[in-house]
């Protein structure tokens, strides 16, 4: 089947296409879609924030296939110093080793060399010698692409605070970072590449805990090996600048004196990762354990002591990928928990229990019978909770012991995405939740009739605002 | 309209006519049922079920901590 041909002459269609298009911009003019009118819009801040009027090398914008920018698209966005433009903005092919005299002499004989379009592979004239199509064209291109050897003292951050360590790569961010085989030293002074898959050290370092030596590379290689990434989770944070991580080592804010990394067992390897975790697109649920003592006869006793189960909460974080509902890996971890375990006794022992009792290898394990675990609806005060992440959506709940119940089983369960942040709550969620037990036994205890019959308020402890239609605010 | 929750969990209910009439007449004074029964004469629907579609939310209310027994 014969495509449509165009009816028209080529000279013909580019000037309706340049008519159409000085027809859109006078159409855009007289919108007031120019752009001095956004950048009145936006304001200088703005603009620089944009890095409007910067210019963005060309290579990086265009793709051409065998051809690598110069300097990361990242880095072109930076205002550059006066000067530097000229050579930081030079286009590089690929693989760029200086070619040998002999070659460039024959370069020169064939006329390659006067190929000034550097951004493409130059070709090979019929009859010379062939030349490998991603080597540099032109022999003064080439000087962009030298790499210090010399090793650099660079600056290393882990969990024993900054140091010091020799590379083999002498990079520090920028032009000059350039390796030949197109790796992008997108690394910084303290080491460290955002990606998906984290932060990682873009070099072998030796650490303190690392009984091995490091591995002498040869030539320069980018760090593929596994082993490059193996560092302490106070290195990763440290670099991320992160807080609130759930890892037992890294400093995070979290106020609870447990960290108990649960989840599945890839969640479980990945803990030594906090950074790479965090960086990944995933949502946090975060479960929180009053562990409260199992003499407590009721949850009316346990209210009255609430502070008391307050001071030994602990606190539980694991992830689940985007697009999994959370709720039914808290719905599937509280199945295979086994409440004796869950109660008093088991934050007595530390989190090292806990991460046991929460271990989904164990979750196959049959809940015990006479289970007495409560598990209510909220969150904690913790620094999961009132992360910017959790506003997308953080499964929590809550879950106490109260002791043993009559009957033996739960009466409530309740698991529910919490729709954003709590924001800051001093006082902690106890008392809420004594509160809700407390209207779960009120319930319980009367039937519809019962209830009929009852006279209810609501909980508004603070009077009105005296204009009308502002939003009462009710601290129940 | 929205019942909003200024403390604890901060929950927000979705409530209807019925509901938010339910909620602002509950002072500690009128029994559920004088209230609903209230209800069901100004809106001209049936009591039952009124009741019916009421007590369910109103627990949910209470074990919310938006709604207290006086």
């Amino acid at each position: 089947m014969t495509p449509p041909r165009s009816t028209g002459a080529p000279a013909a269609r580019d000037r309706d296409r340049t008519r159409s298009g000085r027809g859109d911009r006078r159409d855009l003019e007289a919108a007031g879609f120019t752009v001095e009118r956004l950048d009145s819009l936006w304001g200088t801040e703005a603009a620089a924030s944009l890095h409007r009027g910067s210019r963005v090398c060309g290579a990086a914008c265009t793709g051409v296939a065998g051809v690598v920018p110069a300097r990361h698209p990242r880095h072109a966005l930076r205002p550059r110093a006066a000067g530097v433009a000229g050579t930081r903005g030079r286009r590089v092919p690929v693989g760029g080793r200086r070619p040998g005299r002999r070659r460039r002499a024959a370069a020169e004989r064939h006329g390659t060399e006067t190929d000034t379009d550097a951004t493409r592979p130059t070709p090979t004239t019929p009859g010379s010698r062939s030349t490998p199509p991603m080597r540099s064209s032109t022999p003064r291109s080439t000087s962009a692409l030298r790499v210090r050897r010399r090793p650099r003292r660079r600056q290393l951050v882990d969990r024993l605070g900054p140091r010091r360590a020799r590379t083999r790569h002498g990079t520090g961010g920028g032009a000059r970072a350039r390796h030949r085989r197109g790796h992008h030293h997108a690394l910084r002074s303290a080491g460290a590449r955002p990606g998906p898959s984290g932060a990682r050290p873009r070099h072998r370092v030796r650490h303190p805990g690392d009984a091995r030596p490091p591995v002498r590379r040869r030539g320069r290689r980018p760090p593929t090996s596994p082993a490059a990434r193996s560092t302490s989770p106070g290195f990763n944070v440290a670099l991320n600048g992160l807080t609130g991580s759930s890892s037992g080592s890294a400093p995070c804010s979290n106020p609870s004196p447990v960290n108990a990394s649960t989840g599945s067992s890839r969640t479980r390897r990945s803990s030594s990762r906090p950074a790479a975790k965090a960086s990944r697109p995933t949502s946090t649920a975060t479960a929180a354990w009053w562990a409260t003592p199992s003499s407590r006869p009721s949850c009316a006793a346990w209210a009255s002591t609430s502070h008391r189960a307050a001071r030994r909460s602990s606190l539980g974080n694991w992830e689940y990928r985007w697009g999994s509902d959370g709720l039914d890996r808290v719905r599937f971890l509280v199945r295979g928990l086994r409440p004796r375990r869950l109660g008093g006794r088991a934050g007595a022992r530390g989190p090292a229990r806990l991460r046991r009792d929460l271990d989904p290898r164990r979750r196959d394990e049959a809940p015990a019978p006479s289970s007495t675990t409560w598990w209510t609806p909220g969150s904690t005060t913790s620094a999961t909770a009132a992360s910017p992440a959790s506003a997308s959506g953080t499964s929590s709940c809550d879950g106490r012991r109260p002791g043993r119940a009559a009957g033996g089983a739960p009466r409530l369960r309740r698991f529910e995405r919490v729709p954003e942040t709590l924001g800051s709550n001093p006082a902690g969620l106890g008392a809420t939740v004594a509160r809700v037990l407390d209207a779960a036994d009120w319930l319980a205890a009367h039937d519809d009739e019962a209830l009929g019959a009852a006279h209810l308020r609501v909980a508004v402890t603070s009077p009105r605002n005296g204009t009308t239609g502002r939003a009462t605010t009710t601290r129940p | 309209m929205t019942l909003v929750q200024g403390g604890g969990f901060g929950r927000r209910v979705d409530a209807d006519t019925a509901l938010a009439a339910f909620v602002g007449a509950c002072d500690g004074e009128l029994s559920v049922r004088a209230i609903t029964g209230a209800i069901a004469q100004i809106t001209g629907v049936d009591e039952d079920a009124l009741v019916a579609d009421l007590l369910p939310r109103a627990r949910d209310l209470v074990l919310d901590g938006l709604l207290l027994p006086a």
